[in-house]
């Protein structure tokens, strides 16, 4: 326990380390703390039609207006930022854990193993993920597992080729050999010596496959394979509104600004993360 | 004496590159780095190996140390055969490297203090924290740095400390032999005295036993007792280092001996200059490899089989002007 507050102060002190991490870090946790309360802070319900009037222009009663079925567009992003977060989350989750070591191990180890696993990851590359979602809706049913399967199955390659990259030119490295000297077996070299030195990259690159995914999820809602309505969704809300956006402007605004604000607050905190993790930036953290 | 280190016509090879014609129809090309190297080091002693630039002298210490794979020769460390050991951890643990760029041969990511106590994590050789701690005290000061500067982190040292973070990391397993690959080539001169008087006084408070590789040979004369010279993946000359350097045999060593700057074999005017340029080593000039290039090659060069001639004890060279 004593050990855990230790690890948590600092990295409490790291992150405030970084005026980027910090601001990241604070709009996380506040959108974290709307999706928890949302429920509490929605005054209609979600699929509540009829809640005002149909296309109320924003008001005291609605802040954000009404939609064409007449529901609360404020309660909607607030209700829809669980499922928005849920999406980009996993999936982002998911790349990683399969992306990486499949990377890590296509540039560590080269040859036959790392042909074939680049061969494969470039067939993928080819199918068109929006296909791969009707293929998968399909087989098990519209739904949020279509959003999750079909891009993982998207963003896996992005990762396994990044990933392949980097460890190629850090393998060449000379501290590489020098670990190898000193007796570290394979795995370690990559755990301790060949992973920290791609951190860099690989977190620029999720917090960007986040913020895709976060608008991705729209597309595959709209073929109606994706998130059903009436559960709302941030691309899905953005999708119905577009429509009437010469009309009413008002419906595209806080969908949109949700989306914005998420991927702000992502990329904010994985650049201050990068910087965190640079031992260059570090120089004023350590504890003498 | 012990024999520490011995190395019997040790073989390296790289496949050049080549167009597939070339590779379907001519055969696949290979760079001889190292070409039928014999040499030895006994224990407590250093040897240079100083050579120019690209004739495998690197080459030579990576294979040592199981970076590179030989294609064929023997190498025993302490008498055991690095290329079929079962125990390959515990020959590490005898031979160390010192690599030639401190600034990319340390993890930007590990502090001082992880670098070092890794490689005595990996061999067990501290029994808690405390000893571990005393023993990186130890080491860091052994080489000129202090404890506090153990918690940084590489990239907030200078070239000369960074070399000596590198010795220190090669030193935290007490190794029996180490090679140490032209530690001084990537500092600026004054630092590079630095580190030789660390390696001079490393060498008689340790005992140490090394190879040290150079294209240097100011730097080899002042550190080492023998001297090697390699010239195209091959040992033309080996001596004593007073012996080679006052009284250079091979052509090729006094040739590299004129080039130094206001040089004694100038003065005495008794300098060798090579013609042309270094052959590449993919096609090495068969029969003495240095025949083209050099002032005393005779129609015999051409078929001259290379063997190390022993001249005096102690004293090889592999030159037919010396072959009786």
């Amino acid at each position: 326990m004593e050990r855990f507050k230790k690890k948590i102060k600092k990295a409490w002190r790291a992150v405030t380390h970084s005026q980027k991490a910090t601001i990241g870090l604070i709009m996380i946790l506040l959108l974290l703390l709307v999706a928890l309360t949302a429920p509490l802070l929605a005054r209609y319900g979600v699929d509540q039609i009829g809640a005002g009037a149909p296309f109320t222009k924003p008001c005291s009663a609605y802040p954000f207006g009404t939609d064409n079925y007449g529901r609360d567009v404020f309660s909607r992003v607030l209700i829809g930022t669980r499922v928005s977060l849920r999406i980009a989350l996993t999936v982002a989750a998911l790349s990683i854990l399969i992306g990486v070591p499949l990377g890590v191990i296509a540039g560590f180890n080269g040859g036959a193993v790392g042909a074939v696993i680049m061969r494969i990851v470039d067939v993928m590359l080819c199918f068109p993920w929006i296909m791969v979602a009707l293929c998968v809706a399909a087989l098990i049913g519209s739904g949020e597992k279509v959003i999750i399967i079909s891009l993982v199955f998207a963003y896996v390659p992005t990762f396994v080729r990044l990933m392949q990259g980097v460890v190629l030119s850090v393998k060449e490295e000379e501290y590489i050999a020098a670990a190898k000297v000193t007796g570290e077996s394979r795995f370690a070299t990559v755990m301790k010596y060949v992973l920290p030195n791609c951190l860099a990259p690989l977190i620029v690159e999720a917090t960007l496959v986040m913020s895709f995914v976060v608008l991705d999820e729209a597309a595959i809602s709209y073929l109606g394979v994706g998130v059903q309505p009436p559960t709302p969704s941030w691309g899905v809300m953005l999708n119905e509104s577009s429509q009437f956006i010469w009309n009413a402007t008002y419906l595209s605004i806080l969908p949109g600004i949700a989306i914005a604000y998420t991927v702000l607050s992502i990329n904010l905190f994985g650049d201050g993360l990068r910087d965190i993790l640079d031992p260059r930036y570090m120089g004023g953290l350590r504890e003498n | 004496m012990r024999e520490l280190l011995r190395v019997e016509d040790l073989k390296v090879q790289f496949t050049a590159p080549a167009s597939l014609n070339d590779k379907l129809f001519a055969g696949k090309k290979y760079v001889k780095a190292v070409d039928g190297l014999s040499f030895s080091i006994n224990e407590g002693e250093v040897v240079g190996l100083v050579g120019e630039s690209g004739c495998g002298k690197s080459t030579v210490g990576k294979t040592l140390v199981m970076l590179q794979k030989p294609k064929s020769g023997k190498i025993y460390v302490d008498g055991e055969d690095v290329c079929e050991t079962k125990d390959e951890k515990a020959l590490r643990k005898k031979i160390q490297y010192i690599f030639q760029d401190p600034y990319s041969s340390l993890n930007p990511r590990m502090t001082v203090k992880t670098i070092l106590s890794r490689p005595m994590e990996i061999f067990g050789l501290c029994k808690n924290k405390d000893e571990e701690n005393e023993r990186i005290a130890n080491l860091l000061k052994e080489v000129g740095l202090s404890q506090e500067q153990s918690l940084r982190f590489p990239h907030e040292f200078s070239g000369g400390q960074k070399q000596r973070i590198s010795i220190a990391r090669a030193l935290a397993v007490e190794p029996e032999l180490i090679i140490a690959d032209e530690p001084t080539a990537a500092l600026d001169v004054s630092i590079q005295a630095q580190i030789l008087k660390l390696l001079e006084k490393l060498r008689t408070t340790r005992n140490l036993t090394m190879l040290f590789i150079s294209h240097d040979l100011g730097v080899v004369e002042y550190v080492s007792d023998r001297i090697l010279v390699m010239y195209l993946g091959k040992i033309v000359e080996e001596g004593p280092t007073k012996d080679v350097i006052n009284d250079p045999l091979h052509p090729y060593t006094k040739a590299l001996l004129s080039a130094v700057p206001k040089n004694p074999l100038q003065e005495k005017g008794e300098g060798v200059r090579l013609s042309g340029s270094i052959p590449s080593t993919i096609n090495i000039p068969q029969g003495c490899r240095l025949h083209p290039r050099c002032p005393y090659a005779t129609e015999a060069c051409r078929t001259f089989n290379e063997e190390l001639i022993e001249v005096k004890p102690d004293r090889k060279v592999s030159c037919l002007l010396y072959k009786k």
